[in-house]
Order: structure tokens, then C-alpha cells, then sequence
């Protein structure tokens, strides 16, 4: 990533942006806004702020290629957007360079029961693909289209981590 | 026949693990607990007394393990065993096994939870005893062709449930008849992996009632008390996540019905121990027998709370083959409680199971607060087992004091690392329905938009996304951009420590 957008960050939560800069005399501010705010860095997931005068504990967990921060009891899905990388999507058009529209990902960690579907076999949109049991709950992970499975990347019994390819769908 | 007990094997895990060694040691009762690889550091096992490894991971090598627990409680000379809640709480054959071995199985006897663990056998016993019951199947279903016969005879919606379990697992509803194959199907091996039983039975799908249950005890004498109802309807997958007592819907009257209801339930089978009628009240106030629990249920502190009872203590007693000395007369309702189940779930992104290391815990504490929780900073939440990760119970003297102090307590209670219902239990705190009394199972369906109207104060959202955009600046790797990239970086991350 180009050093140049390190003091500018846009962040976002609930489909609203929010472009921060931080300046090197340590001036902040929140979409043209300067902000009195000061930042205690406890660990690498929670840290103490003050931000025009009132206090906050936000606790940072990981999750769906974002985190979710946890404040005073309720907790915000926050996605960093990165300008550089949006306006490359931008050209390209909607995130198809960087990821296979046709592939279907583990919507959780867990453990592959069944494959229902085999290499070759043709199937319809919403057929399920690969039984999937994550915490005694069995979930069926569904075709998001009609096609033909070109390749399965897990055996039956295999453990898989969130995110990662399942099948691919031609 | 009276026995005093000395030692308890605790055939569970997480939070009911420590439950049960808190009263056993307050009693003077040594406590031995079993534990897979995964738990091996988990707090349940530091607080017992003695612990004894399962050399195993998954919940059939392990919590699911007869043979295994067997020789444990043999090796470790203990002569009571208490199965917690799932698992093989309501497994009448290891049940069984347990009495052979003249060890104290701390629940009901064998035959009461064989009769009442088969859903359709209990069904049948209570049409027989004029309980009121749901419509659908009295036997287990054998076919497909079978089921497909009773769906067109009851109509859909159905739900089709699993014979032999209970908690919502092998649960499935249908709409039509183009989706009852393949819940059929789905049905029976979430059933067969969680209740080692593929056999399912269907029922009418009741619209929108509420999920209301009584506490029952009952003594080897004949002794039958009721402590009151819970009401359990805020579920999510038909299980339950926010419970209270008492029930905002429930008069003097009808909980004396319901709890005449629960009584003769509890005869009608032999129970005895600690027990849980469960039933389904309509918008008319009229009630259904839906199951019994033939143990303590995840929920049993509301009632504790409310009643002053420890029902572990009264379990364990009733064991020994002491006579219930409470008279029903005597019990009654002392303010209100509530309970909030906080799950390693993401309420956002529905509801999916969350996995991970603790960073960060700490409870809420204060007047009014009771936290029964199995885990602690740097404990791993494996996919292996159940999500619960703590239950928050709180006590008020009325329900809008307990409401208060809830959310009070909601803000308080800080859990990194995973996603967890910390933020869907504020959202019903806060819902003007919940707040009213006025709602039932169809709460979350009906109200809850994936918490996206949750997320509504300026000054906690400009909090969070400061310390994100803090985090990001300073490129601490939790906060990487691009998903495909972390993807990566952890499945070579993943490959190295095999490699290893």
C-alpha cells in the first residue's frame, strides 16, 4: 500500500463514510472537522479514547474482512476503505478483480459434513453445494447461481477456515 | 433410601460446569471434572477439584463419550454424577449405565426421561393424561412418504423436530411441500450428530405464540411443587437467547393453571428432580404442552432469583433421597429477573457462530448482577462445541427495574476477540415491544433487521470508527483492507504451522 495514504483514512460504518486525517502535530480531524481527541493504545485490540471531552473503551474484533468495535455495549461493523484500491474497483468495475465471482467461500469456520455435489454435475441456483457444521448447527451453503461445478476444493470431514474456497461455479 | 453424597462427577463443560462445582463445594462436595484437548485450560477445569482428560476433540470423543466418562467416575471413586444440560443430559441409556453402576445419577430416573426424552412417546402419554398438545405426529416418522402424508393432512407451515433431543437442534420448518425432502433429510443428521437418534417427528407450526415453561421439583416420595413459569420467546433458530420470570403475560390465575399443568405432567411420567414443562400459549391464553426437559435448564437462574431457590442444592438433595420440605403454598414470586445468553455469534450477519481467542472480558458486576460464565481472557472459542459463551442474569423489584438494570449491565460487559449478542440483547432491552410485554417467538423475525437500527448514537459511532481508523494508520494487521489479501496471508500462515 502507497505510504501517501497513511494520515487519510476513510472509514465506514452502516453505508457512511467517514475520512479522517491526522496530522503530524497531531491535530485530528473527521470529514473537515478538527476533533479534541487523544488515543491510548492498550493492545492491538483495545484501546482508550477521549473524543470532545467524553471517555470510551473500544474493543476491536476481527470479522468479514472488516472488525467490529465495541463501545459502551453496542458494537459497529467498520470497514477501512482504502482510496486507492476503490478507485481501482471503480475502473475495473464491482470488486471483480479481486475476487471470482463464481467461487463460493466458507461463510464460517467449521466442518464439511457432505458434498452434495459432484465435479461436472450441473446445478440450479440456491442447490446446495456443501453441507457445512459449525457449532453442533448443520447449514447448507447454496449454489448463488446456475451452472456447472467446475472444481470442489474440500473433501468430506475436512475442517475449514472462514473465507475460504469451497467450489467453483462455471 | 437416604445417601449422602461425597464426590460428583460433572459429566459437562463451560459455564454449567462451574455452576454445578459452586454449589457442590458450598455443600462440601468434591467435584471431578472431564475435559477434551481444547478445554484442557478452560475455567470450569482449574475450579474443580480433580480433572481428568478425555484425550479427545470432538463432542463424540469426548462430552458424548459413555464409555469414557464411565471409567472416569469409576477411577475417581465418585458416587453422584450431574450431567449438566445437552450432552447426555436426557440420554435415558447412559442414565441407566449410571444407576448400574450404583452411582447417583443427580436428575430423574432412567424410565421418566426415557418416556418423557422421546418427544412422540411423551406426546402420546400426555394426550392420554388430557394435557393439552400441539396437532401433528404421535409416533416418529419412518419415510419420507409417511411425512409427506401427515404434511398434507396438517398443512404448512410445519415444523419437523427431532424425536429424541430437544434445544432447537435437528428443528426445521417448512413452508411447502418442495422443501420437505431436503429438510427432511437435514433434519435427521442434524439429529443424528446432536442426539446420536435420527428419528424426527412433525407438528403444526403454531402462529406466533409465546414459549412459556414451569419449574417443577419433585421428591422419591410423591412430592410435587411448581416454581413458577419463564418465558422464553425472544429465540433466534428456535433457540433461546433472552429469557425472564415472571412472564409479562401470565396472571395469578393462569400461572396456577400452568403450574396444575406442570404438576400432573410431572406424575403422569414418574418425574423426579428438577424438571422443566415446556408449552405454547396462543393470543387467546390458551396453553399447549410442547415438551419436557428432563434436567436443569440453561435459563433455571431467573428462576432462582425470583423463587430464592438454588436448584442445583435442591437437585442434589432430592438425589440423596431427602423429602422436598417446601410447601407450594409457600412459594411465591419476589420481584423479577431476566437473563441474556451472550453467544459467540454475529447478531449483525445473522446470527453466524463466531470463532477465536479472547482478547478482552470483563463482566459487569454490581447490586443486581449474577454472571454464570465458562470462559476467560485467552480462552480459545472452538467450533466444536456450543456457542454459549456466558449468561448475564440480572434482579429487579419489578420488570422495569430489571429491564434498567440489564441494560445498565449490557453496557458494562466488554468480550473481544469474537462477535457475540452483547448488542442484539440491548436491542431488546430497548424494543418498545419487548418493553411493553407485548411480543412472542416471532419477535426476532419481526423486529430485528440484522441490528442495522441498533447502531443509531453519533458519539459511540464517531468513537468506534476514530479508534478503526487509529488502528488502521498506525497498520496494525486486525484491520487489513483487502479480504482477499488477509485470506492469504493466513492460509500461508496456516500452511507454515503445518508444515512445522
Amino acid at each position: 500500500m502507497p505510504n501517501t495514504s497513511l494520515k487519510r483514512i476513510i472509514t465506514q460504518v452502516n453505508d457512511i463514510q467517514y475520512e479522517w486525517k491526522f496530522s503530524d502535530d497531531g491535530t485530528i480531524s473527521v470529514n473537515g472537522k478538527v476533533v479534541v481527541a487523544k488515543i491510548d493504545k492498550v493492545s492491538d485490540a483495545d484501546l482508550f479514547l477521549s473524543l470532545e471531552g467524553k471517555l470510551y473503551h473500544v474493543i476491536l474484533t476481527e470479522a468479514n474482512g472488516g472488525c467490529i468495535a465495541l463501545v459502551n455495549g453496542e458494537a459497529y461493523h467498520i470497514k477501512v476503505i482504502d482510496p486507492t484500491l476503490e478507485k481501482l474497483q471503480s475502473i475495473v468495475g464491482k470488486a471483480s478483480a479481486f475476487r471470482h465471482p463464481d467461487e463460493i467461500r466458507a461463510p464460517m469456520p467449521g466442518l464439511v459434513v457432505k458434498r452434495e455435489v459432484k465435479e461436472g454435475e450441473s446445478v440450479k441456483i440456491g442447490q446446495g453445494i456443501v453441507i457445512l457444521e459449525a457449532m453442533k448447527m448443520e447449514n447448507e451453503v447454496k449454489s448463488p447461481k446456475t451452472g456447472v461445478v467446475q472444481k470442489l476444493f474440500v473433501e468430506d470431514r475436512q475442517v475449514v477456515e472462514k473465507g475460504e474456497i469451497l467450489a467453483l461455479i462455471l | 433410601m437416604k445417601r449422602k453424597i461425597k464426590k460428583i462427577l460433572i459429566a459437562n463443560r463451560g459455564e454449567i460446569a462451574l455452576r454445578i462445582q459452586r454449589t457442590a463445594r458450598e455443600l462440601g462436595i468434591r467435584t471431578v471434572a472431564i475435559y477434551s484437548f481444547e478445554d484442557s485450560h478452560a475455567p470450569f477445569v482449574l475450579n474443580s477439584d480433580e480433572a481428568y482428560s478425555l484425550n479427545g476433540s470432538t463432542a463424540n470423543e469426548t462430552y458424548l463419550n459413555i464409555p469414557k466418562i464411565l471409567d472416569v467416575a469409576s477411577v475417581s471413586g465418585c458416587d453422584a454424577l450431574h450431567p449438566g444440560y445437552g450432552f447426555l443430559s436426557e440420554n435415558s441409556g447412559f442414565a441407566a449405565a449410571v444407576e448400574q453402576r450404583d452411582i447417583i445419577f443427580i436428575g430423574p430416573p432412567s424410565n421418566a426421561i426415557k418416556k418423557m426424552g422421546s418427544k412422540t412417546s411423551a406426546r402420546r402419554l400426555m394426550s392420554e393424561a388430557k394435557v393439552p398438545i400441539v396437532p401433528g405426529s404421535l409416533d416418529p416418522i419412518k419415510s419420507y412418504d409417511e411425512l409427506s402424508l401427515i404434511a398434507s393432512e396438517i398443512g404448512f407451515p410445519l415444523l419437523i423436530k427431532a424425536a429424541d433431543g430437544g434445544g432447537g437442534k435437528g428443528m426445521r420448518k417448512v413452508d411447502s411441500f418442495s422443501d420437505l425432502k431436503s429438510s427432511f433429510e437435514r433434519a435427521q443428521a442434524e439429529a443424528q450428530s446432536a442426539f446420536g437418534s435420527n428419528r424426527i417427528y412433525v407438528e403444526k407450526l403454531l402462529m406466533n405464540p409465546r414459549h412459556i415453561e414451569v419449574q417443577i421439583l419433585a421428591d422419591a416420595y410423591g412430592n410435587v411443587v411448581y416454581l413458577g413459569e419463564r418465558e422464553c420467546s425472544v429465540q433466534r433458530r428456535h433457540q433461546k437467547v433472552v429469557e425472564e420470570s415472571p412472564s409479562a403475560a401470565v396472571t395469578p390465575e393462569l400461572r396456577s393453571q400452568l403450574g396444575r399443568a406442570g404438576v400432573n405432567v410431572a406424575k403422569a411420567c414418574g418425574y423426579v428432580n428438577a424438571g422443566t414443562v415446556e408449552f405454547l400459549l396462543d393470543a387467546n391464553k390458551q396453553f399447549y404442552f410442547l415438551e419436557m426437559n428432563t434436567r436443569l435448564q440453561v435459563e433455571h437462574p431467573v428462576t432462582e432469583l425470583v423463587y430464592g431457590i438454588d436448584l442445583v442444592k435442591a437437585q442434589i438433595q432430592i438425589a440423596e433421597g431427602e423429602e422436598l420440605t417446601i410447601k407450594q403454598s409457600e412459594i411465591a414470586p419476589r420481584g423479577h429477573a431476566i437473563e441474556c445468553r451472550l453467544y459467540a455469534e454475529d447478531p449483525e450477519n445473522n446470527f453466524f457462530p463466531s470463532t477465536g481467542t479472547i482478547t478482552h472480558y470483563q463482566p459487569s458486576e454490581g447490586y443486581g448482577i449474577r454472571n454464570d460464565s465458562g470462559i476467560c481472557a485467552g480462552f480459545v472459542v472452538s467450533h466444536l462445541y456450543d456457542p454459549l459463551l456466558a449468561k448475564l442474569i440480572v434482579w429487579g423489584k419489578e420488570r422495569k427495574e430489571a429491564i434498567d438494570r440489564m441494560k445498565r449491565a449490557l453496557r458494562e460487559y466488554t468480550i473481544g476477540g469474537v462477535a457475540t449478542t452483547i448488542p442484539f440483547c440491548n436491542f431488546v432491552m430497548k424494543h418498545e415491544s419487548f418493553v411493553q410485554g407485548n411480543f412472542d417467538i416471532g419477535f426476532v423475525d419481526k423486529y430485528y433487521n440484522n441490528g442495522k437500527q441498533t447502531s443509531n448514537d453519533i458519539h459511540n459511532i464517531l468513537a468506534a470508527s476514530l479508534a478503526v481508523a487509529f488502528m488502521a494508520k498506525n497498520r496494525v494487521s486486525l484491520l487489513s483492507t483487502n479480504s482477499l489479501e488477509t485470506n492469504n496471508v493466513n492460509r500461508w500462515k496456516l500452511k507454515r504451522f503445518e508444515d512445522a
